[in-house]
């Protein structure tokens, strides 16, 4: 069933590269009107403050063979230059949280904190694109380090792994502003609704290259018993291409008159460490919803 | 609107993808399950079936044979924990809510030390404690005698200072590790960096790497680096008996390597091997020795226990004398 899965992915990660490669070569096509220099003046940027939940789960089989799960804080910092054209932005997320494994009478926690930094460059697909719909392609970067600490596991209850992506990405964005006044009566009473921008924005990330920096195989390292210092990440060993990770983010823009804006946004993140033999595989989901302020800087 | 619904439906239906990126749930209280999980974890990851001499495969035959679906918990963790003593390692447990299993090495030799003994007959009424170590001079202040009974991450350069220039006039120093059942070997680097001069190998560690009986990684060595300020470098007698085990072995080992440090005892209870963790599909969790400590020749076999350069005995029928320490304050004062 995995196979077929992989197969599947494969496929779609093949689709998604070839849409990132039409709409590079879309974009850069030649524009009259406007100048390059002009649209790169008139891109707005803004620095991207977030805070919100997360909803986690995940299992080392390195140590165990049970799922943790639970749920956290996430808070997030950032940079974004968004136009009709291009994307990019750059987003460092922490995520923090407390994590337990239950069965029966027994139990364990694990505390769990992430950091991962995300740089993502999106073009626009013009000729999939419309006024209201904008279609970009593009690829996303995502270095991720899991630090969890679950002292039920004795010496072993130190766990760390790095998780690094190369992702092709996909999204759609559904302009609904209102452009002009307009008046809507509802019953007896008269509203007016004023002009706002807003969008909706829908973006899929399928990981073309997934690496990791994971413990060997006996996941305890023997630098505190040769030395008397302990080095983490004695023995760890890294794997290219291996592994698969998929996410996603839903974002639901709302832009003020001052030309900062707010954002809801809806992100899942599935990945594992690839390895098929259950001895040391890393399986984790992560969902969050973030709450952000966008300030505008230019 | 039509199409916003559209896009939202898509952005579910791809959540569905993360039942697709984790394998099915594994826990389980199924007996046969927990328990075949443990041995295969062993059996993948233990270092020393060979030293010991056991025939794991042998074990499971044995004691699979008393797995039943209908088995209660307690039982269970009765069968669970016997097969782990055939492991002979107090560096393996299982643990459960309601039990604890643990493998008495000191019982696999004689007693061979009573610190009361020691209290009232040999040291003074107020002697001293400086962070781990309890000490005072003995033989009419001819010698320093060093109680270290836990390797307990407090050894630092305040108390060994003090300690070290206390006695430095003395003829020689007797550290007793007997009943030390270790902790952080990172105390053991600065303990014994006082009586070295120059960089000395003291043994060298290797880890699984596989599940094969041989497979290791290659032998790491472990240097011991003179510390740099108050040494001593009179004669140093290690007392050390079957309690002496973990980290007190992994001490034991190395001042096999140190020219004027004398072991003295009886054989240590082992523990050469770092102990992992892990947890079962039923919650339990357990931890068992999944690297291997070689002595200078490259030889794993002081798992069994470090031997003693002088062997000596504790005798019980006369409580107000220690003969292992009497011993030491000979070796010292002659």
């Amino acid at each position: 069933m995995l196979t077929d899965f992989y197969k599947k992915m494969k496929k779609v990660a093949i689709l998604i590269f070839g849409l990132f490669v039409q709409g590079t070569a879309i974009a850069s096509m030649p524009t009259a009107p406007m100048a390059k220099d002009s649209v790169k003046r008139q891109t707005p940027r803004f620095i991207t403050v977030g805070a919100g939940f997360h909803y986690s789960k995940f299992r080392d089989f390195a140590t165990s063979p049970l799922f943790y799960d639970g749920i956290g804080y996430v808070f997030s910092i950032g940079t974004s230059r968004l136009n009709q054209r291009r994307d990019s932005e750059f987003t460092f997320q922490f995520i923090t949280g407390q994590h337990s494994a239950i069965v029966g009478n027994e139990f364990a926690i694990s505390t769990f904190n992430q950091p991962s930094w995300t740089y993502s460059y999106l073009l626009s697909i013009r000729k999939l694109s419309t006024e209201k719909w904008n279609f970009k392609a593009g690829g996303m970067i995502n270095a991720t380090l899991n630090i969890r600490l679950n002292e039920s596991l004795f010496n072993n209850s130190f766990g760390i792994e790095s998780i690094n992506t190369l992702f092709a990405s996909a999204k759609v964005t559904r302009d609904f502003s209102r452009a002009n006044t307009t008046t809507k009566k509802i019953l007896f009473l008269n509203f007016k609704l004023k002009p706002k921008k807003r969008d909706l924005s829908y973006r899929l990330n399928v990981g073309l290259i997934n690496n990791n920096l994971r413990n060997g195989y006996a996941y305890l390292n023997d630098s505190w018993i040769i030395s008397d210092d302990r080095k983490v990440f004695d023995g760890y060993e890294y794997s290219f291409f291996s592994g698969m990770r998929i996410g996603s983010e839903l974002n639901y823009t709302k832009y003020l008159v001052n030309g900062n804006a707010i954002r809801l946004t809806y992100i899942s993140d599935f990945y594992n460490t690839g390895n098929n033999d259950a001895l040391d595989r890393f399986e984790a989901s992560h969902h969050v919803l973030r709450f952000a302020l966008l300030f505008r800087t230019k | 609107m039509k199409n916003i619904l559209i896009l939202l439906v898509v952005c579910l239906g791809l959540n569905a993808c993360e039942g697709l990126i984790f394998e099915e749930d594994r826990a389980s209280f199924d007996p046969k399950t927990n328990f075949d999980y443990l041995w295969d974890q062993c059996d993948q990851k233990y270092a020393y079936f060979d030293v010991k001499g056991i025939d794991w495969k042998e074990v499971y035959e044995e004691y699979s044979s008393y797995i039943s679906e209908d088995i209660s918990n307690d039982s269970l963790f009765k069968v669970m924990a016997s097969m782990l003593q055939q492991l002979e390692d107090a560096h393996t447990n299982l643990v459960s809510t309601f039990n604890v299993s643990f493998y008495q090495i000191d019982l696999q030799g004689p007693d061979n030390f009573i610190f009361r003994t020691i209290e009232e007959h040999y040291l003074p009424s107020n002697y001293y404690v400086s962070g781990p170590f309890a000490h005072d001079f003995l033989a009419e202040r001819q010698v320093g005698y060093v109680r270290f009974s836990s390797f307990s991450g407090e050894v630092d350069n305040v108390n060994l200072d003090f300690v070290l220039n206390r006695y430095k006039d003395t003829k020689g120093l007797i550290l007793d590790l007997r009943e030390n059942g270790g902790g952080t070997p990172s105390d053991m680097f600065d303990l014994l960096s006082r009586f070295v001069d120059q960089r000395t190998l003291i043994y060298y560690s290797r880890l699984k790497s596989g599940a094969g009986p041989e497979d290791f990684t290659d032998p790491e060595p472990a240097y011991l680096d003179p510390h740099v300020g108050i040494k001593y470098d009179k004669p140093v007698i290690m007392l050390v008996d079957r309690g002496t085990y973990s980290a007190g072995s992994f001490t034991a080992l190395a001042t096999k390597a140190i020219a004027n440090i004398i072991l003295l005892g009886d054989t240590t209870g082992g523990g050469l091997g770092a102990p992992n963790g892990g947890q079962l599909p039923n919650g339990w969790t357990y931890r068992f020795s999944i690297t291997q400590t070689l002595n200078l020749d490259k030889d794993p076999s002081f798992e069994n226990g470090v031997p003693p350069d002088i062997l000596a005995y504790f005798d019980w029928s006369d409580l107000s004398k220690d003969e292992v320490l009497e011993n030491a304050i000979s070796e010292i004062i002659q």
